[in-house]
């Protein structure tokens, strides 16, 4: 990553309070957005809970001329920059007669993982999801080895899905088979975690900086390793973790990738009133981390799985999950599909922006991989068999878009390999994947 | 919010038919089938206290440790992500894991802290941070109240006698306290305001200004180095039918240092006495010990002093170099970590620091105070007398109402209620501010219930509430008048306990209409720890019925299919015996142009004709008491109680008297039983 004045990221955003109203995209262009990570390969996933209305969202037909669904209609005029894949499954989100209930939490718990994970409400093992593991080749040296970001946070009390604790129904990204990635959902917090500048220190200072951060992460990896001698097998693995985070602190701080070199405009304000101002805010924040190459890699959940969230500002007041259960009601049902079409076209300002962000001869879009996709494919049966999955972006590579390819129940993480190995990431297997899908 | 799906189809390659049966080993409460059978007349509890890995502190915990110990707020950790929820908490050990987010949020938060406890790098102004004076202000409705509402104008209400505290550092030095106030005039005499430190009022003052023109009060004090607890309290409150003598706080002001004759020339340096030398090491010592919650050695200041020399080796302050012992604390794995030493697979009592650190965090959620960590140090805390009169003590300290506001707040679902909407159509009267208003009501009963040491049975059957006026507007009951809260007597009224207020009857329903379903389930899980079998798959959902049938009506229709009715045959008469209340909570006869039928029977023939018998029905069944203890275990051990802790479980609720005991008395039976005071290690 090449620097400018290298300016600390670790300030308090002192005079910040005063920011302009939801300032959107134009207001926040980066004083340097061009060519930051030349030739980069990146990923986002954009998840969706709850499944779909199938019969609006899924083609009738394959190939290059089907008609675009309804819910889809957003995306006519990038009907050439993504590929509709259906057919593709994630066993390992199936009902069992031992797990019983849950799929909203198999659905998410899965979707990036792509093993059975176990059904506890407290003891969580998933696996290290694929975005973890592209983001070990492809977040090296970025600022962010990966974000995760979301449209709705996690402050509700009770149990969440049958049985599963929380952490499955509110994360994809995995950071290990007991840690899950915990998102944010406040673009201000996004904002300042990405461009948190303050006022200018000078080389010795960020010098003396560095030497005492290091010092500290020094004294507190010798204190944990000390420690683990004094610990059962359960806290061993605990402390062993942690002391992974002090590592993977250390070396931010050793390559200096703590330091942002790409300044942006406004902050946005500190919670916009309504769900879709805040969702596109992120995606905003998710564009501006690309052009700046902060990261490479990034998950956003539009909301948990199972989700209640209401959508008001498409006249839409009863709660996601409980329309999601349409039993065939055409009201309910219309409901969905209209709910589809608004997160279908976040995708598409989306992916229409990382298009128009030229990037030497290309543009950002073409040189990554950006999913639109859902772990369960029709809310009312929670079957795991079809899901819904859009793939844009050509990852740098030579991939014919433009069409809707049927597989016949591959497995998901099929998919995951594909895309990794366009990406220069070397996985041969995930999960449950039986093989590479293209 | 449960999604356990009433209504499942799936494809039928999903499973094996032949392996569908669900396994009803037993007909518990209400005759309805349980997943585990316990005989709890002939059962014997358990000597294992069974294996509790090492907790994180949760951003609650650790935002109250470090207010608690440094006297500062810190700002990075509202930021924390939230931390996973498992059996309902958020304070579940097996959960609490660090991700990398909440790592370099740790670093940050660390830095911000100790940059403002040593002033040893120039961010937010702190009293005592240099050498000139300065004005703090603490908003009153941003920091701690005993007693409350926010009102307009970013005021506070005091309106019964409490007070609004917070902690800062200071330095020795002269300050002034400066406050500024109005009363609501009401009786004979006018509002008298108190200027506290550390609890002691330091001046008093009659305020007859009203909201028009507010007063300032203000004292001058000499104060001593280190964190000290300043406050406003109220100490007349007057209520007389609408006639009300409230006490408002806009702000709380530190200013100063007035005069400066310190030995070390401003920052932490003022905190102590002697030379550099000395005074680095005392700080390290006072700091290092309430920062590890136990008494430490010679050595592991030494190693902290090492990076204090870091900094004064290269040029850096006095301030400096502790703001970076400090930083080191706070990312101490001892710090973030609350860790039991391991000894094998042995079972073994906790020893005193240890059970110093489960005391504190279950009933204060923050770190153990001065008191708490002497007698551990003086090795008394585990003698069982003393264990007691402690807890008595710790439940008496307004830091106990983190008992309402962590543990109450989750087991209820009042932090649910953040995410809750409804239909501006059908719920005219509906806005977010009702929604606070709502958990402040159910909130601020649990707190009655708990200050007040009424029995557990007044959880569901109070005969009284707290209301403002736009609750008492919702539920058509007079008595309150303004955005303030009043305590009403619901005599003679359809209201009774917990199950009557707006905050369950809305957590539990839809945007646009109840859910009996959700409510029986709720009951079931939250108040009778039952949790209903899953779904069975290949249920085919409410499809075909009668659309003109009532709800009750389709979920009869429903429950003719055997497969639902083994849990709904609970569940639904449950919630329907609440169906008087709406969607928000508000009373009705009618649902829709359909009368409303609240009786209902169970399995084991149990029945009821109105909520109120469902209520009694409900605080007579042991499994009232015994789920109560079950969610405080979960709460107070960080782990989910197993099918062997039960019996244990069971006996400490009779023990405690069951329904008729309070939430002290069952806290007290828990504190002193081998689940608390004992742990088995790991291999």
């Amino acid at each position: 990553m090449s620097k400018l004045k290298p300016l600390p990221r670790r300030t308090f955003l002192k005079g910040m309070g005063t920011a302009v109203a939801l300032p959107l995209l134009e207001s926040m262009i980066p004083s340097r957005s061009y060519a930051q990570g030349q030739g980069a390969k990146r990923l986002a996933i954009l998840f969706l809970p709850n499944g779909v209305n199938r019969e609006q969202f899924y083609p009738g037909q394959t190939g290059t001329n089907y008609t675009l669904p309804s819910s889809l209609s957003s995306l006519a005029n990038l009907r050439q920059d993504f590929l509709f894949i259906s057919g593709l499954a994630n066993p390992s989100a199936d009902y069992t007669p031992q797990d019983g209930g849950g799929d909203h939490a198999r659905s998410a718990g899965t979707f990036l993982t792509n093993v059975r994970v176990n059904k506890s409400e407290s003891n969580v093992r998933a696996a290290r999801s694929f975005d973890q593991i592209v983001a070990d080749t492809l977040g090296q040296g970025t600022a962010f080895r990966s974000l995760e970001l979301g449209g709705e946070g996690g402050s509700s009390a009770g149990g969440c899905d049958s049985g599963y604790s929380c952490a499955y129904t509110r994360n994809i990204s995995w950071a290990s088979a007991t840690t899950p990635n915990p998102k944010e959902i406040n673009p201000r917090l996004v904002f300042d975690r990405l461009f948190a500048t303050g006022g200018q220190a000078t080389d010795e200072q960020l010098a003396r900086r560095r030497l005492y951060q290091k010092s500290i992460l020094d004294f507190v990896r010798n204190d944990t390793q000390r420690l683990l001698a004094k610990v059962g097998s359960a806290d061993k693995q605990k402390l062993d973790e942690y002391l992974t985070r002090v590592r993977e602190l250390e070396q931010r701080v050793e390559n200096g990738s703590d330091i942002t070199s790409c300044q942006s405009g406004n902050p946005p304000t500190n919670s916009p009133a309504g769900y879709d101002q805040r969702v596109k805010l992120v995606l905003d924040l998710m564009v501006l981390a690309f052009q700046c190459d902060l990261t490479r890699v990034i998950t956003f959940m539009f909301a948990n799985e199972g989700s209640n969230q209401n959508f008001p500002f498409i006249g839409i007041n009863e709660g996601h999950h409980d329309l999601s259960h349409h039993a065939g009601n055409g009201d309910k049902k219309a409901k969905l599909a209209a709910i589809n079409k608004w997160q279908v076209s976040q995708y598409a300002y989306f992916i229409e922006k990382l298009k128009s962000s030229s990037e030497g001869g290309s543009n950002i879009l073409d040189q990554s991989f950006v999913i639109l996709g859902g772990g369960i494919e029709d809310g009312d049966t929670h079957n795991h068999h079809d899901l819904p999955i859009l793939l844009a972006g050509r990852g740098g590579g030579n991939i014919t878009l433009g069409q809707h390819i049927r597989h016949q129940e591959k497995p998901l993480a099929n998919l995951y390999l594909a895309l990794a190995s366009r990406l220069g990431v070397n996985l041969t297997k995930h999960g449950d994947s039986t093989g590479n899908l293209f | 919010m449960n999604l356990q799906c009433s209504v499942l189809k799936r494809n039928s390659r999903s499973s094996d038919a032949s392996d569908d049966a669900v396994p009803i080993k037993d007909e518990g409460v209400f005759g309805d089938p349980t997943q585990e059978s316990i005989d709890y007349e002939t059962c014997v509890p358990s000597e294992d206290p069974g294996s509790v890995v090492a907790h994180r502190l949760n951003k609650v915990e650790y935002i109250n440790s470090v207010r608690d110990i440094f006297g500062v707020e810190p700002e990075t950790a509202k930021s924390f992500p939230p931390d996973d929820i498992g059996h309902g908490f958020d304070n579940i050990a097996e959960l609490l894991s660090v991700a990398p987010l909440l790592m370099e949020k740790y670093a940050a938060a660390a830095e911000e802290v100790a940059s403002k406890v040593a002033g040893g790098t120039s961010t937010a102004p702190t009293p005592g941070g240099g050498s000139s004076s300065s004005t703090i202000r603490f908003e009153a409705e941003g920091i701690s109240q005993t007693t409350g509402g926010a009102a307009n104008n970013g005021f506070w209400n005091l309106w019964s006698e409490g007070e609004v505290y917070t902690f800062t550092n200071v330095a020795t030095a002269r300050y002034k306290l400066r406050a500024r106030v109005y009363q609501s005039a009401a009786g004979s005499e006018a509002a008298r305001a108190q200027i506290t430190v550390d609890g002691a009022g330091v001046h008093t003052a009659s305020v007859t200004a009203g909201q028009a023109s507010p007063a300032i009060i203000e004292a001058e004090v000499n104060l001593t180095a280190g964190s000290k607890r300043i406050g406003v309290s109220f100490l007349n409150d007057y209520l007389d039918g609408n006639s009300d003598r409230n006490l408002y706080v806009d702000y709380l002001e530190l200013v100063g240092p007035l005069t400066t004759n310190l030995q070390l020339a401003g920052g932490i340096a003022s905190q102590c006495s002697g030379g550099e030398d000395q005074c680095s090491r005392d700080l390290t010592a006072s700091y290092l010990r309430k920062v590890y919650r136990r008494s430490i050695s010679e050595e592991e200041i030494n190693e902290y002093l090492s990076l204090y020399q870091v900094a004064r080796d290269e040029g850096d302050t006095f301030e400096q170099g502790m703001a970076i012992v400090i930083e080191a604390m706070l990312m101490s794995p001892q710090f973030l970590f609350r860790i039991e030493a391991n000894d094998g697979t042995a079972i073994r009592e906790l020893d005193d620091f240890e059970l110093a650190s489960r005391l504190s965090y279950f009933l204060w959620s923050t770190t153990p105070d001065e008191e708490l960590l002497n007698l551990a140090e003086e090795g008394r805390l585990t003698d069982p007398t003393l264990l007691a009169d402690q807890v008595r003590r710790m439940m008496a300290n307004p830091k106990a109402g983190a008992l309402v506001k962590n543990f109450a707040a989750q087991w209820l679902n009042l932090r649910g209620l953040d995410q809750v909407d409804r239909d501006p159509e059908l719920f005219s009267d509906f806005n977010k501010q009702l929604l606070g208003d709502m958990r402040q009501e159910t909130e601020k009963v649990i707190a009655t219930i708990l200050n007040e040491d009424r029995a557990l049975r007044e959880l569901l059957l109070a005969d009284f509430t707290y209301m403002n006026q736009s609750l008492a507007a919702l539920y058509g009951i007079s008595g309150a008048q303004g955005a303030e809260f009043s305590r009403v007597n619901l005599g003679g009224s359809n209201r009774q306990g917990l199950l009557t207020q707006a905050a369950f009857l809305t957590a539990t329903s839809n945007p646009t209409r109840t859910s009996p379903v959700k409510r029986g389930k709720w009951i079931m899980e939250q108040l009778l720890c039952t949790t209903p079998p899953p779904p069975p798959p290949n249920v085919e959902g409410l499809r075909d019925v009668d659309p003109n049938a009532t709800l009750k009506q389709q979920m009869e229709a429903h429950r003719a299919n055997p497969a639902c009715a083994s849990c709904h045959k609970v569940m639904d008469p449950l919630g329907f015996g609440f169906e008087n209340f709406d969607a928000i909570g508000r009373w009705r006869t009618n649902d829709g142009s359909n009368p409303v039928d609240p009786t209902g029977s169970f399995p084991n023939g149990e029945g009821f004709t109105s909520h109120q018998d469902l209520l009694q029905l409900l605080v007579s069944k042991a499994e009232f008491s015994h789920c109560i203890t079950e969610k405080l275990v979960t709460y107070g051990l960080g782990r989910g109680v197993e099918k062997e802790d039960r019996c244990l479980v069971r006996k400490l609720s009779q023990d405690a008297g069951a329904e008729e005991a309070s939430f002290e008395d069952l806290i007290l039976k828990i504190t002193a039983s081998d689940l608390f005071r004992k742990r088995r290690g790991e291999p």
